[in-house]
């Protein structure tokens, strides 16, 4: 096994344990740090597909940016725990240990599903021209990204930014306070 | 001039308008004329879209195209835009929301639909589709003191950011198995490829991504959040939902499937077959037992979404073209039925059918117009649905789709019942008096929810409501006006694509070829 396998397990590993703790974390913040975790370890995979770029947007964007605001958001608000659903039925709670297990499995089998469907498809053969081409776009630099980025792809990226403007306005204007006005 | 402004210039005029709502709106006064200043938005994106008419071709490294097709459906973007700001007028002055982020939002997500209209390129056609679906969810829940607008938003958000993940997912996959997300040429790497039908990857990708579409446009196994939403939203905003949003994830579609998976067609021609005539059947069963307006014409426009869709399922260049002719009649007819909805509502303080009650007495102007809108909608000449109708039906039977012609009938036919419905409150039964003090015009902004609150919100907010009343100032005329505006409008619209429909079909048999 060569060490970009292993190092592939390792970071693989860690980004779906932390992803798995999100959901079944009883306390939000720890749902949040969780998360953080998790993103970071997608930023290893990244890296170990040579995508540089990507890894720091990931670090930047998601664990620095996203879960920072998730965090100050939980912490502004006055939630601790998360109520995981209603109180169960009297016959269910009869098997309480059987109903946590099923809470704690579910978004396992989820998941495993999910998984299993996209990594069938990823085996299959229809793939075209990336199998022959892979390195082209794995490796290309941060200064080729930025070059794509203001000529071929100028447009869509400028429109992310009224994308952008678009979700500031609304979620400003859903979570002002009236009194404000 | 491969990146010259000039083929952007209705996309940029609209957006240096909802810039100069933004901005004039900023600070606490009330702005006058700020609903205008909105409106002359897609009005300059309309007469930049004549500029722009002249310099068809491909700009900006091939991400922005301007065609017939592009052209048709800025048009209609722009058109719709401009009919819901004019239905938001008189709306958002009886109702407490922030006016100038609304308008802006609005303008915003026409560049979104206008920007799918008008690229040929997965990667545009998705950020356009964000736009206009971002705009959406915050529209949506724009009467922050209604929990059903609450409801409808967050409902709205997280199946379409789930959606937009499945759409996305596609997307990749056809970048996988073709190297590209210029849709030419998907189109080109698709056609050499063989035993279409075995390749797992192409049937995900393909399903993926229609799903993707299929949630905009509300089909069947993806309709869920349509009645609520459209119950919950701001009534302008549902219209908007009803003809903007639509008809781009429509455009999106035709030009998917047209221009970028021509060669797949035997993995999607059955899958949409199925779809369209599970959503017509749902939707119009559905229908019949509703109670509420909006709610029907949630139902309604899921119905609708289905025969639209046996324009593409047929996929001939004349059932093409006469998709894109029912959705230009569809804008018209259903601005139509949701103007005359909010002149009730402003009147009775109510959106059920039962508001609608002796409308015939006290408004014959108003009832013969949403006779007419409903007409239309169930394909009845001589209005432009009909033609529409009539038109979609011929394509599919030239090209041997004869069941799917006559489930559209008798699905037709099970429309008339509930449209009926409204239109024999109208004139069958007697007159309801108006609301107390809502037909003087002195309605306070807060009044309407305040009466709502009764029935859908919890004592605290109802109770809380007289205090605010000081912070939002009296409307500053009873302003059925623009409503009035919007009908005759729709209505000339709806009678002329019935009676004089040949121009029309040229212009859309050119766009529908999507060269």
């Amino acid at each position: 096994m060569n060490t970009t396998l292993l190092a592939f397990f390792i970071v693989a590993f860690i980004s779906l344990v932390a992803a798995w703790r999100v959901i079944t974390d009883p306390s939000i913040l720890h749902a949040g740090l969780w998360m953080g975790l998790s993103f970071v370890g997608v930023a290893g995979i990244f890296l170990l597909l040579e995508a540089e770029f990507l890894a720091g947007v990931q670090v930047l964007v998601y664990v620095g940016a996203i879960t920072t605001i998730i965090l100050f958001g939980i912490m502004l608000s006055d939630v601790g725990e998360v109520r995981v659903g209603p109180e169960p039925p009297g016959w269910v709670q009869a098997g309480a240990a059987w109903h946590r297990g099923l809470r704690h499995a579910f978004p396992l089998l989820v998941a495993a599903g999910f998984a299993g469907t996209m990594l069938g498809l990823y085996t299959q053969s229809g793939w075209g021209q990336l199998r022959e081409r892979p390195l082209e776009l794995a490796g290309l630099s941060v200064g080729g990204i930025g070059r794509e980025l203001f000529s071929t792809f100028a447009l869509p990226f400028e429109i992310a930014s009224l994308v952008l403007l678009a979700a500031l306005l609304g979620a400003i204007v859903l979570a002002m306070r009236e009194e404000e006005r | 001039m491969a990146t010259s402004l000039l083929p952007l210039l209705p996309q940029l005029l609209l957006v240096l308008f909802a810039l100069a709502v933004l901005l004039y709106d900023l600070g606490n006064e009330d702005r006058p004329g700020l609903g205008s200043l909105a409106m002359l938005g897609p009005l300059a994106a309309l007469l930049g879209l004549g500029i722009v008419a002249g310099h068809p071709g491909e700009y900006w490294g091939r991400m922005l195209k301007v065609d017939s097709f592009s052209l048709f459906f800025q048009l209609l973007t722009y058109a719709g835009t401009f009919l819901v700001i004019l239905l938001s007028r008189d709306y958002v002055e009886r109702q407490p929301i922030h006016r100038g982020e609304f308008y802006t939002l609005i303008l915003l997500a026409g560049v979104g639909m206008s920007v799918m209209a008008s690229s040929a390129e997965l990667l545009m056609i998705y950020v356009g589709l964000e736009l206009m679906s971002l705009s959406s969810y915050a529209l949506v829940g724009m009467i922050k003191r209604q929990d059903q607008s609450i409801e409808a938003a967050l409902k709205y958000y997280l199946m379409g950011a789930v959606t937009s993940a499945i759409l996305l997912f596609g997307i990749s996959l056809l970048f996988g198995i073709t190297g590209t997300t210029y849709l030419p040429d998907i189109a080109s790497a698709l056609a050499l490829t063989k035993d279409i039908q075995g390749n797992l990857l192409l049937i995900a990708a393909v399903v993926f991504v229609l799903a993707g579409f299929g949630f905009k446009v509300s089909l069947v196994p993806l309709h869920m959040w349509t009645p609520d939403v459209y119950q919950g939203a701001p009534t302008p905003i549902t219209a908007f939902l009803a003809v903007g949003s639509k008809a781009a994830a429509f455009a999106g579609f035709i030009r998917l499937l047209a221009t970028g998976l021509p060669a797949a067609v035997s993995l999607w021609q059955p899958l949409l077959a199925l779809v369209a005539v599970v959503t017509m059947t749902y939707g119009n069963m559905t229908a019949l037992a509703q109670t509420n307006m909006k709610r029907m014409m949630g139902y309604s426009s899921i119905a609708q979404a289905g025969y639209i869709l046996t324009g593409l399922v047929v996929f001939t260049p004349d059932s093409l073209a006469a998709t894109l002719y029912y959705l230009l009649a569809y804008l018209f007819m259903n601005i139509g039925v949701f103007a005359c909805l909010i002149w009730v509502a402003n009147q009775q303080e109510s959106e059920e059918i039962a508001a609608f009650r002796g409308l015939g007495q006290r408004a014959p102007f108003y009832a013969v117009s949403l006779a007419i809108f409903f007409l239309s909608l169930v394909g009845i000449p001589p209005t432009g649905g009909f033609m529409g109708k009539f038109y979609l039906f011929f394509a599919a039977v030239q090209s041997h789709y004869v069941w799917l012609a006559v489930v559209m009938v008798i699905n037709s036919v099970i429309s008339l019942a509930y449209y009926y419905g409204v239109v024999r409150q109208m004139w069958l039964e007697p007159c309801l008096p108006a609301a107390p003090g809502a037909a003087a015009g002195g309605t306070s902004r807060w009044s309407m929810p305040a009466a709502r609150a009764s029935t859908s919100t919890p004592p605290a907010a109802a109770s809380s409501t007289p205090e605010k009343a000081q912070s939002w100032p009296e409307p500053t005329k009873p302003a059925s006006l623009a409503l009035g505006v919007a009908v005759v409008i729709s209505l000339l619209l709806v009678l002329l694509l019935g009676l004089y429909p040949q121009p029309f079909f040229e212009w859309v048999g050119k766009a529908a070829l999507l060269g």
